[in-house]
């Protein structure tokens, strides 16, 4: 049995262990089709005004570059009210404790919105890392979190310590409201 | 690096680094705004502080990264260092201890610590080659930003802050 743990030990510890071509290509589709969610959430924020001609609304392709994934196009939301211009800026995927991150930005600054494990509301929730012994038991351990099986964009609290809140239509608006200096 | 730390935190704690920053950035904005005290004595047009306005927060957002980066790599060492001084058994305490006899004092971030946790942690490889990424941003801030960096991603305060939240939250550091 610990002959078993130690050889699954072993593997999992191997460099680039499952970090394949097809591994990277996999996580940036996923990525690309998580902006586009965030994207289509993000419309509806703003649908009302969007049908009364009161906003507008475009998508230019950008250049990112990422350390493994290479270069890639992601598309960059560009809201137009009045004579402000406020971008959905797409940061990137590879981020640590995050699945992607796409700014707000406008006149007065950014303000990110990362995409998080739902069950995520503080910093503390983002990683958990033991220590592996021999035989692949765990010490000085601190509690796992839940798998993550669904993530939400979520928007960081300037209190400390940071908390993650979701994004929805009230914390879009202001956000959007504070890079616009409105 | 030294062969005993004091045991004390050293410079601020995350948290007051997190405040330092954030006053910072509002004192900024306050200073370079026209309902500051002499506003239009110090600036002939409004245009003139927005652009200076923007130099001094991506200065600041620099400064403040390194500052966050550097604690985090305190914590890292700090735990080397209880880790070679303890009787843990547990193997990356064992693996430093053998890593301390072997390199002395001169013990490196990347190839001796982060190694360590790479190999006896639960900590995914891509996870730490973030971190890898992360402190190569914090060796081009600490070195003068001579050269032009190829980092493969956007550092700034917003990400690198949580980061390290993360990072000193999820570890199971013990000094």
């Amino acid at each position: 049995m610990i002959a078993n743990d130690f050889a699954e030990f072993v593997s999992s510890q191997q460099v680039g262990a499952g970090e394949t071509p097809e591994m990277w290509a996999k996580m940036l589709s996923e990525w690309l089709r998580d902006l586009d969610g965030l994207y289509e959430k993000v419309a509806g924020f703003i649908g009302e005004y969007v049908r009364s001609g009161s906003i507008t609304y475009s998508f230019t392709d950008m250049t990112l570059i990422e350390e493994e994934i290479g270069t890639y196009a992601a598309k960059r939301m560009n809201i137009r009210i009045g004579a402000q211009q406020i971008y959905l800026e797409p940061i990137g995927t590879l981020l640590i404790g995050f699945k992607g991150r796409v700014d707000i930005v406008g006149p007065m600054g950014r303000v990110p919105i990362f995409l998080v494990g739902a069950h995520v509301k503080k910093a503390s929730d983002l990683i958990r890392v033991s220590i592996i012994s021999i035989g692949g038991k765990k010490s000085r351990s601190k509690p796992e979190p839940p798998p993550t099986t669904s993530w939400n964009w979520k928007i960081v609290s300037h209190t400390l310590p940071s908390t993650f809140m979701d994004l929805d239509q009230d914390s879009f608006l202001a956000n959007l409201m504070k890079v616009a200096n409105a | 690096m030294p062969d005993r730390y004091s045991g004390l935190t050293p410079g601020l704690v995350l948290g007051e680094l997190a405040e330092h920053h954030f006053d910072t950035v509002e004192a900024l904005r306050l200073y370079f705004s026209p309902v500051s005290p002499h506003f239009s004595d110090r600036f002939d047009y409004p245009a003139l502080a927005e652009v200076k306005l923007s130099a001094r927060l991506e200065e600041t957002d620099a400064r403040s990264c390194l500052a966050v980066l550097t604690s985090l790599e305190a914590a890292f060492r700090m735990d080397f260092d209880y880790g070679c001084r303890s009787r843990l058994k547990d193997s990356l305490s064992k693996y430093f201890r053998d890593i301390r006899k072997m390199r002395k004092s001169s013990i490196r971030l990347d190839e001796d610590i982060l190694e360590g946790w790479k190999r006896y942690s639960t900590v995914s490889n891509l996870h730490i080659g973030e971190l890898r990424s992360a402190f190569k941003f914090r060796h081009w801030l600490a070195h003068g930003r001579y050269w032009t960096p190829k980092f493969g991603q956007k550092y700034d305060f917003e990400t690198i802050y949580p980061m390290a939240e993360a990072i000193v939250s999820g570890f199971p550091f013990r000094a």
